[in-house]
């Protein structure tokens, strides 16, 4: 198996072998990020695809200050970015007012992870973007915004929304689960 | 136990999330990468085309530069030797007159009175004779040095004012090289004939040592007498085998010369317009922009051949020749052209599309999208080109300017689909081809050469080729016409 440092010097030199061992290397859990950002699995595939092909061009200026993985993730976030631009244009993010989250903290214990994939994908173009870029990739409202080029109030908002959202939808199939089972849900 | 919020756990559940993308997607980023390294190719090839048209271009100005130069220069050596002649002559009428001068003062002076200036003149004489005397042994003398001796006028029949001989040894040092330059008394004519002296001293030896032919005393020196001879039997050697060397140059009247050339070519022309069906159908449906990416790719072009020359004036040759000429470039299909069963599929390309049911909507229904693929486009020609040549430089270096036509017969187009699910496909030249048969092109270019030995000549040769019409027929409504420039490398064996 081939080292980190032995893969980079792989694919700056061009070789199609070392850029295949690259891709199958990271080329799941990519799909998985791209995944949250997606509405589709064909989408998520072709940010992966254009997110890869970034990757074996620009690895030549990789100058190894992070991880190799935490640098891949960020090319596919950004392509991922890129693509939801247009959608966003589309459909504005607006401020919401009127949020009704939960009175308890709920929990995800005994959600499976494909069911969260689909509540995630399953929330509106804005919240979605806010929502991994906040609570699964670390990035603050201040960031969100000057990324997404909204205010930092509309990215708190966005983001507000989509965890009651995503509460009630964990809290609706969490009532699922403890009525009928695993078995029917 | 701490209490985890919300945000955490969901952050831990995708934390080592993975999902398996299906394998069109490393499918299709090979296929992006792979074009890239196409165009970077592309770039690649245009940048020496770049280098080569400036090479070429630089080595036209150098050589006109330098056949500018050359060509002054021999000028400039002609003006002076003509300059250098007026002077000798102008420098002997005036001797002449001195002479005369002179003799008239002999007879008006009284016997015994020996004049200032003729006598100085004979001692001036007595004393170059001794020197030559004693460098008899050796071969050179001062060559061509002036010894300018001058003497007050004191004598009762003197002159007033210096008076001046000027005694002019030639190249070899021979007593009969002696020319002497008795001055007249006056102080203008002297300072005139001092400017005189100094510019017969500037000019070189080898401009004035002409108007000086050589004659021999019976008492000269016999070792300077064969030195000399031996001098003028070698200039003749040499102006022999100049000549002899000059003629060798202009020896070469026919050779024949094997050659190969690699280079890109690009659809500068191109078009694309709805079919004018005839025979074929040409429905390139919507469906389809293959028509527009095969005629308008760029690509490599190799050829190989044989030519011969002649040469039918001093500067001017004929060749001609056959070339086997490729032309391969590659571009993108997104669909395959599938058997009414689907099962026999092909490439997408100009060839398949022509030979579909000339319904549209059927052409349309046998085109089965897929993902991108790459497709190899091979034209294969034969060629007779036939080009005039001006010989700017015809040396050991030769420099020619060459145009003209080629006659280019098709051959075959082949259609190689990369991966290998997909058959390679072979259209010929005939009526159900879409390419014309025989098509006309336009040659420019020049040729760099070296001569080696006496029978062979090595050239390089940067050139261009553009067809005078489309190589697709009129038929298919795709106009195209792809300009070549490639570089070839010759060697040439010369008949006589």
């Amino acid at each position: 198996m081939l080292s980190e440092d032995e893969l980079i010097e792989g694919c700056k030199k061009g070789s199609r072998a070392v850029q295949k061992a690259l891709y199958d290397r990271y080329c799941r859990k990519m799909l998985a990020v791209c995944l949250r950002y997606s509405k589709t699995t064909a989408e998520a595939e072709d940010i992966v695809q254009e997110g890869f092909v970034k990757v074996f061009q620009n690895l030549k200026d990789f100058r190894q200050e992070a991880k190799l993985d935490t640098w891949i993730t960020r090319i596919m976030v950004n392509t991922a970015l890129n693509a939801q631009r247009k959608k966003l244009y589309l459909y504005p993010m607006v401020d919401v007012t009127e949020i009704v989250l939960p009175e308890k903290e709920v929990s995800i214990s005994g959600i499976h992870f494909n069911q969260l994939l689909e509540m995630i994908q399953a929330l509106p173009h804005g919240c979605q973007v806010v929502f991994n870029l906040f609570a699964i990739e670390g990035y603050s409202h201040k960031e969100i915004a000057e990324m997404l080029g909204i205010s930092e109030g509309t990215s708190k908002s966005q983001f507000a929304r989509a965890k009651s959202l995503l509460q009630a939808k964990i809290l609706q199939e969490s009532t699922y689960y403890d009525r009928y089972g695993e078995a029917n849900i | 136990m701490e209490r985890r919020t919300f945000e955490d756990s969901l952050k831990d559940a995708f934390k080592d999330a993975e999902a398996t993308p299906s394998d069109k997607v490393w499918t299709n980023v090979e296929l992006e990468l792979e074009k890239e390294k196409a165009g970077a190719m592309r770039r690649t090839i245009t940048f020496y085309q770049m280098l080569a048209a400036a090479a070429v271009t630089l080595a036209l100005l150098s050589t006109g530069v330098a056949y500018f130069i050359v060509n002054n220069r021999d000028q400039r050596i002609e003006q002076l030797v003509a300059q250098s002649q007026l002077r000798q002559t102008q420098e002997g009428n005036e001797t002449g007159s001195a002479a005369i001068a002179t003799e008239q003062t002999k007879s008006a002076e009284p016997a015994g009175q020996v004049p200032a200036s003729s006598a100085l003149a004979d001692k001036t004489r007595a004393e170059s004779d001794k020197s030559v005397k004693k460098s008899s042994g050796q071969p050179t003398g001062s060559n061509g040095a002036s010894s300018l001796a001058v003497a007050e006028g004191s004598g009762p029949g003197a002159l007033p004012g210096k008076s001046v001989a000027l005694t002019k040894e030639g190249p070899l040092n021979n007593n009969s090289d002696h020319q002497e330059y008795p001055l007249t008394n006056t102080s203008d004519d002297q300072e005139q004939s001092r400017i005189k002296v100094v510019q017969v001293r500037a000019l070189p030896s080898f401009y004035t040592a002409s108007v000086h032919p050589l004659s021999f005393e019976s008492t000269a020196d016999p070792v300077a007498l064969m030195m000399s001879k031996l001098a003028e039997q070698e200039m003749l050697l040499a102006s022999a085998d100049d000549n002899s060397r000059k003629k060798e140059a202009t020896q070469e009247k026919v050779w024949t010369a094997l050659g190969l050339a690699a280079g890109g070519f690009s659809a500068v022309s191109h078009s694309t317009a709805p079919a004018q069906s005839r025979g074929l159908n040409y429905g390139f449906s919507s469906n389809s922009n293959v028509a527009d990416k095969q005629s308008k790719a760029s690509g490599v072009a190799y050829s190989l051949g044989l030519s011969f020359g002649a040469k039918v004036a001093n500067r001017w040759v004929v060749q001609g020749g056959v070339n086997y000429l490729t032309q391969s470039s590659n571009y993108v299909a997104n669909n395959v052209i599938a058997s009414p069963d689907y099962a026999y599929l092909q490439a997408e390309s100009i060839n398949a599309l022509g030979k579909l049911p000339a319904l549209a909507d059927a052409a349309t229904d046998r085109l089965a999208p897929t993902v991108p693929y790459s497709v190899n486009n091979s034209l294969k020609y034969f060629t007779l080109p036939m080009q005039a040549g001006y010989l700017l430089v015809n040396r050991k270096f030769g420099v020619q300017l060459n145009a003209g036509i080629s006659t280019d017969l098709f051959l075959e187009n082949t259609i190689t689909p990369e991966g290998g699910s997909l058959d390679k496909t072979t259209q010929s030249s005939g009526s159900d081809s879409p390419y014309r048969t025989v098509n006309f092109s336009g040659l420019m270019g020049t040729e760099f050469s070296y001569r080696i030995g006496q029978r062979y000549r090595i050239a390089l040769n940067p050139a261009l080729r553009y067809p005078f019409s489309s190589v697709y027929k009129s038929d298919v409504g795709i106009e195209s016409a792809p300009l070549t420039f490639d570089v070839g490398l010759r060697f040439r064996y010369i008949f006589k």
